[in-house]
């Protein structure tokens, strides 16, 4: 890791700090710092970066996806409540809460990773995340951890909104934090790809509009699959976001409609697709370098 | 100090005013507002219509027969001008919301309280450019919603009220909110914790008879409430309040809301400073 300068505090004056970079120049040969197989100086900044970057707008990034959720699972029980009683004998708002819950770790995970690629590459600064001597592997794992963190603060204060609401229930906590992180994980990886795929803050919105939010709407969130007629049933199936819902689900109540563990096998396979993706497009420089 | 200049000057740089307005003024920010919309987002107009899409999916497979009818409505035709409404006056606020706030953030908020124009005509222009942006999101939304039980207005005029004053209501809202706040996170608290609730518990995914008392009430003091209830009384003929009521209750609001919006764009609040 190139060290260019030592920390100034904020409220030194431009010269000082030019005076102060100078001599250290002259002082320090500009060697790279010498680390080992792992930068882990470097991928710990980095995440740390990432986490700040949501941290100082929590109103925006925290609590509103709650508030949201919250309002969600207020309209569907009093406008599906009286009709829809019970799903698979639980009652309908519990039937809805994980899901609701995975909905916004996975929206606001994607909404991590894609934001900060696109607004770095907009603003210039993304070379400040290339440059470094930090490996593609490295990087991927920062902005995901970055995106599943996020994911994580989401999911929990939506499940503490909800249980002032609505009893909440660990069936298995394995299957909650394994479906948890692996769902937070897919939109991140989805959001960096994505991210480093689009060229403006329109494309990444467009692929929210039009994959991320269908295929979580469609997911079976809002239904129990085996209400749908055929062909539909099927191509439920080839939704990983489905088994993301139902593998969370079956982790708070213990009801699910596929086995678990094809949900944990699935998902992981996802996740190790996509990584492979994000990794090649990083280490290729697709989009990133010119 | 200052020489006297010329009268012939001072004609030229004065705008040209036709019956004491500043038309060409007006068309341009009006202009400027629906275009800015439109050119810088394209899929924005097609975002509302798939959401709506989405909803109208996904509540007829999770009821399928089960909710045979609401008010005497199927249930998606209950919910369609709702969601049709919602979609308009939303679009309608961040229309003036956004372009406040990221005009003040970009200091290009000067061209327009720098320009000719009145404190009335300034608000005119945002306020009509962003019924026309409301309008053009709604109609999509509409569209997609007709296989789905939403028919034809029967009431045009109603409708037409309840739009226009829906649209003009959210967006001097919205340039209430945009003139407050400084930053983009400060503006989206404001949608988040007032809008999106306000939004969303206007009853137009249930009736009122879904909630007991306390709500009840608190749910006519909600405006949305009454912008969805006058606007699906036009469309399906369903109210749950009387529509005088709620015609009554959208006017009044517009008139306040305009008088304060006339009040802060005239002093030019936490923009002149």
């Amino acid at each position: 890791m190139v060290r260019r300068e030592t920390p100034t505090p904020n409220n030194k004056k431009q010269t000082d700090f030019l005076v102060m970079d100078s001599r250290q120049t002259i002082g320090v040969s500009l060697t790279p710092k010498r680390f080992g197989t792992v930068n882990w100086y470097g991928l710990w900044s980095l995440y740390k970066k990432e986490v700040h970057r949501f941290l100082k707008v929590f109103t925006q990034t925290v609590a509103a996806p709650m508030v949201t959720a919250l309002l969600f699972l207020a309209i569907f029980t009093l406008a599906l409540g009286r009709a829809v009683e019970t799903i698979g004998g639980i009652p309908f708002s519990q039937f809805l809460a994980p899901g609701l819950i995975t909905m916004a770790m996975a929206q606001n995970a994607f909404a991590n990773t894609s934001s900060s690629v696109v607004s770095a590459k907009m603003q210039g600064n993304i070379v400040d995340v290339i440059m470094p001597p930090i490996s593609p592997t490295e990087f991927v794992i920062a902005y995901v951890m970055g995106g599943v963190t996020r994911g994580m603060f989401v999911g929990l204060t939506t499940w503490i909104g909800m249980s002032f609401f609505v009893p909440m229930e660990v069936h298995s906590l394995l299957h909650l934090v394994y479906h948890a992180t692996t769902a937070s994980m897919m939109l991140a990886l989805l959001g960096l790809i994505g991210g480093i795929w689009a060229d403006k803050f329109d494309h990444v919105a467009a692929i929210t509009n039009f994959v991320v939010t269908p295929f979580a709407f469609l997911s079976g969130t809002f239904y129990s699959i085996s209400r749908l007629p055929e062909p539909f049933y099927t191509l439920a199936h080839y939704n990983p976001f489905f088994y993301m819902i139902d593998g969370f689900r079956y982790g708070a109540i213990g009801v699910s409609d596929t086995a678990p563990w094809i949900g944990m096998a699935v998902m992981a396979g996802v996740n190790a697709a996509l990584g492979l993706l994000a990794w090649r497009m990083v280490s290729t420089g697709y989009k990133l370098k010119a | 100090m200052a020489a006297r200049r010329p009268a012939a000057h001072k004609v030229t740089l004065a705008a040209r005013r036709i019956v004491g307005i500043n038309t060409l003024g007006v068309a341009t920010l009006i202009w400027r507002q629906v275009i800015a919309e439109f050119l810088a987002f394209k899929l924005v107009l097609l975002g509302p219509a798939l959401q709506a899409l989405l909803f109208a999916v996904v509540i007829s497979l999770a009821v399928g027969t089960r909710i045979a009818e609401v008010g005497g409505l199927p249930f998606l035709a209950f919910l369609a001008p709702g969601l049709v409404i919602a979609a308009a006056v939303q679009r309608s606020f961040e229309s003036t919301a956004f372009s406040m706030v990221h005009e003040k953030l970009e200091g290009t908020i000067g061209d327009v309280f720098g320009a000719p124009l009145t404190a009335g005509e300034i608000l005119t222009g945002y306020t009509v450019g962003a019924t026309i942006t409301g309008i053009c999101i709604g109609l999509p939304v509409w569209l997609v919603l007709l296989p789905f039980g939403a028919g034809l207005p029967l009431h045009g005029a109603v409708m037409l009220y309840f739009v226009l004053t829906g649209c003009v209501i959210l967006a001097f809202f919205g340039l209430i909110a945009g003139m407050q706040s400084h930053r983009w996170d400060s503006l989206s608290a404001k949608e988040t914790f007032v809008l999106t609730p306000l939004l969303f518990l206007s009853g137009s995914f249930f009736t009122i008879d879904a909630l007991g008392e306390p709500f009840r009430s608190m749910m006519m003091a909600n405006p949305i409430f009454h912008l969805v209830n006058g606007f699906r009384y036009a469309m399906t003929g369903y109210a749950d309040a009387p529509v005088w009521v709620s015609a009554t209750v959208v006017g009044i609001l517009a008139a306040v809301l305009c008088l304060i919006a006339m009040r802060l764009v005239a002093i030019g609040y936490k923009v002149k400073d």
